[in-house]
């Protein structure tokens, strides 16, 4: 973890990147050096924060030209402390306050998507350290029911710091820091992940070295049989490590595992060694030999079907930590060593699972499903599809569905027409608008289910049906399902009275298949603009060995209102 | 002794304010230095209790007014 000193003193990365996000910073103390931290932290992760900071004073008391221009800078995330040194002292003159004060200015920050900071307990054991309790639950509760608030665990953060060490009386007095100096690096890495998610910035994979990381001996040493041996204190470290990962594997994240090792030996170990916690199935990728690392995670990538920004290394050597930073620098790289147990710290620190909610398709991703087996010899593609038995259903999106929905968009960056990251409140307004709506696919075969895979969101304008947006996940590519989805909005959209279906466009670098998509499927460009407009006229008739005629659950009132001219 | 702490000081605050060619004396007054506001100056005191291995009170800090405060709290930690 970087030093308060060393991240004052960091410039943000020079290349930001394009996407750029407005970000709001309330408090009533000197937020500035917390505001330069994220900074740095986003530009790492290509993300180009604009923060804004403003006195939690003028939320509470604005003016209408205050709020006019509040609206106006549509903030996309706004960050929230609420305790100030001050309210601590207005406490003792009256309690209740503080907690409709809060409510207030949440209110007033409307579509923003917040993360509010939950108060610390102070050292002093008196009724303020009860209200603090009480107001946490209450805050606790309040993010459980608003799917667009946030609580940032400031208070578990502080108790892990230590909270002695947290509160700095000095640096209050004289700077007005919510706390030590010391503590602000922690806390920055706190919250960005939990913003860098929602802009798609996921650790979707860890890529693991083997020696003395999975177990503490080296396998050319000691030989494959006598790996993870019981004599070794070690040992047992490193099994609580694999513990530790198969948790994260039965939450969705892919393992892999990259070492310089004789293939075989390392095969063996995960097939058939009984102390591994850690068996073949739960590895996504092996990529063992004596090349360079390197190369074995631009495979793990290329066969997981993600981005290298999604991929975390975990290396005690320092040498191979330093060369696959220079070489791949999208790919996380945090400072480990052999020390098993502090690896844990280190992953946990990282905070990789910011949402608070675990979706199905998070569990099913690792679940057990034998991997997609290639097309037989002799086998043609059609044949191999409809031997996978694929179900699909059909159907309009609900509330039910907004964790996963904000899940895929944020998660989607292949066949993702917008890369449009919307927030909870963003999808619930789709849904419950007049012209518009998600439509969605879930999917399953003979190997297992793969819960949601696409969602559309469509809407209509006088004769022509819109996909506004449309995102699809890799694990479903290549079985002619976007074009089988196609095919059903086509017959759709003709009984609904539409002429024509127009989907747009945003291309960037990783969306390409998108793009394509369109074009090979018959639509034309119909405006110079940005975002591009594709255009086909109905009805959608492709020449397609195999296609999939999903189950229609589509709820005929609601397709009606919405997308049916009266 | 007084006359090796001042460079050093200086390159704290050099580093702080990001201004490579600053000059400091010690009848400077810490507020009027150039970029240096209330911020600032936690900053700059964590960077000089990390320079010289010590640590300032909040009564201290409250009461130093120029350059030559720092100097002379350095220099009496240090006997």
């Amino acid at each position: 973890m970087e030093s308060f000193l060393e991240l004052m003193n960091a410039e943000p990365a020079t290349d930001p990147g394009i996407h750029e996000i407005k970000i709001g910073l309330i408090s009533n103390g000197g937020m500035e050096p917390l505001a330069h931290m994220l900074t740095v932290l986003f530009s790492r992760q290509k993300i180009k924060a604009r923060i804004f900071l403003f006195p939690f004073e003028s939320y509470l008391h604005p003016t209408e030209e205050f709020l006019k221009s509040h609206e106006a800078l549509g903030l996309k995330y706004v960050i929230l402390f609420p305790l100030t040194q001050d309210q601590k002292l207005r406490y003792y003159q009256s309690d209740e306050t503080m907690w409709t004060e809060l409510e207030t200015v949440i209110k007033r920050l409307g579509k923003s998507q917040l993360l509010v900071s939950s108060l610390v307990l102070p050292l002093e054991r008196n009724s303020f350290s009860s209200f603090v309790m009480k107001f946490n639950d209450q805050l606790s509760a309040l993010a459980n029911q608003n799917p667009n608030v946030t609580m940032v665990d400031v208070d578990r953060l502080a108790g892990d710091l230590g909270r002695r060490e947290w509160f700095d009386q000095r640096s209050w007095l004289i700077s007005k820091f919510p706390c030590s100096p010391t503590m602000l690096p922690q806390l920055a890495h706190t919250i960005s992940p939990i913003i860098a998610s929602r802009e798609g910035k996921i650790i979707k994979c860890i890529v693991l070295d083997a020696d003395q990381v999975l177990w503490p001996e080296i396998v050319d040493e000691v030989g494959a049989e006598n790996i993870l041996s019981p004599e070794n204190p070690e040992s047992q470290a490193c099994i609580e490590f694999q513990y530790y990962l198969a948790e994260l594997f039965r939450r969705g994240i892919f393992l892999a595992v990259c070492s310089k090792n004789e293939k075989n030996d390392i095969k063996k170990i995960f097939t058939s060694h009984p102390g591994m916690v850690l068996k073949e199935n739960a590895i996504a990728s092996f990529q063992v030999s004596w090349t360079d690392k390197a190369e074995g995670i631009r495979n793990i990538a290329r066969e997981l079907n993600i981005g290298l920004d999604s991929l975390l290394f975990l290396d005690d050597s320092a040498f191979e930590r330093e060369f696959i930073r220079r070489e791949l620098p999208e790919v996380i790289v945090p400072e480990i060593s052999a020390d098993s147990s502090h690896t844990i710290r280190v992953l946990s620190e990282l905070n990789l699972f910011p949402e608070k909610t675990i979706t199905k398709e998070d569990k099913l991703r690792n679940s057990q499903r034998a991997p997609l087996p290639a097309s037989g010899e002799g086998q043609s593609t059609e044949e191999f599809l409809r031997d996978l038995k694929m179900k699909g259903i059909i159907r309009l999106a609900d509330e039910k569905d907004l964790s996963r929905l904000v899940q895929l968009f944020q998660r989607s960056n292949q066949f993702n027409m917008m890369t449009a990251r919307y927030s909870p409140q963003e999808i619930s307004g789709i849904l419950a608008s007049q012209k518009s709506h998600i439509v969605t696919l879930d999917l399953s075969d003979r190997l297992g289910e793969l819960g949601m895979i696409s969602a559309l969101i469509l809407e209509r304008e006088e004769n022509t049906l819109e996909i506004s947006d449309w995102v699809f996940s890799c694990r479903a590519f290549s079985r002619n399902l976007e074009q089988s989805i196609l095919r059903w909005l086509s017959d759709r959209a003709q009984v609904s009275g539409c002429k024509k279906l127009r989907g747009r466009i945003v291309p960037n670098e990783r969306n390409l298949m998108a793009r394509q998509f369109y074009e090979a499927n018959g639509f034309h460009r119909s405006h110079v603009t940005m975002p591009e407009y594709w255009e086909l006229e109905l009805p959608y008739a492709p020449s397609l060995s195999f296609a999939l005629k999903p189950v229609d659950e589509i709820n005929e009132d609601l397709w009606k209102k919405k997308f049916c001219l009266n | 002794m007084e006359k090796e702490i001042l460079p050093e000081l200086e390159i704290v605050f050099q580093e702080t304010l990001k201004r490579k060619d600053l000059k400091i004396a010690p009848e400077d007054i810490l507020k009027h230095l150039p970029g240096m506001d209330s911020l600032k100056l936690i900053h700059l005191v964590v960077g000089i209790e990390k320079r010289f291995s010590m640590k300032f009170s909040t009564l201290d800090l409250v009461n130093f007014k120029q350059v030559k405060d720092f100097v002379e709290a350095i220099h009496s930690r240090k006997k």
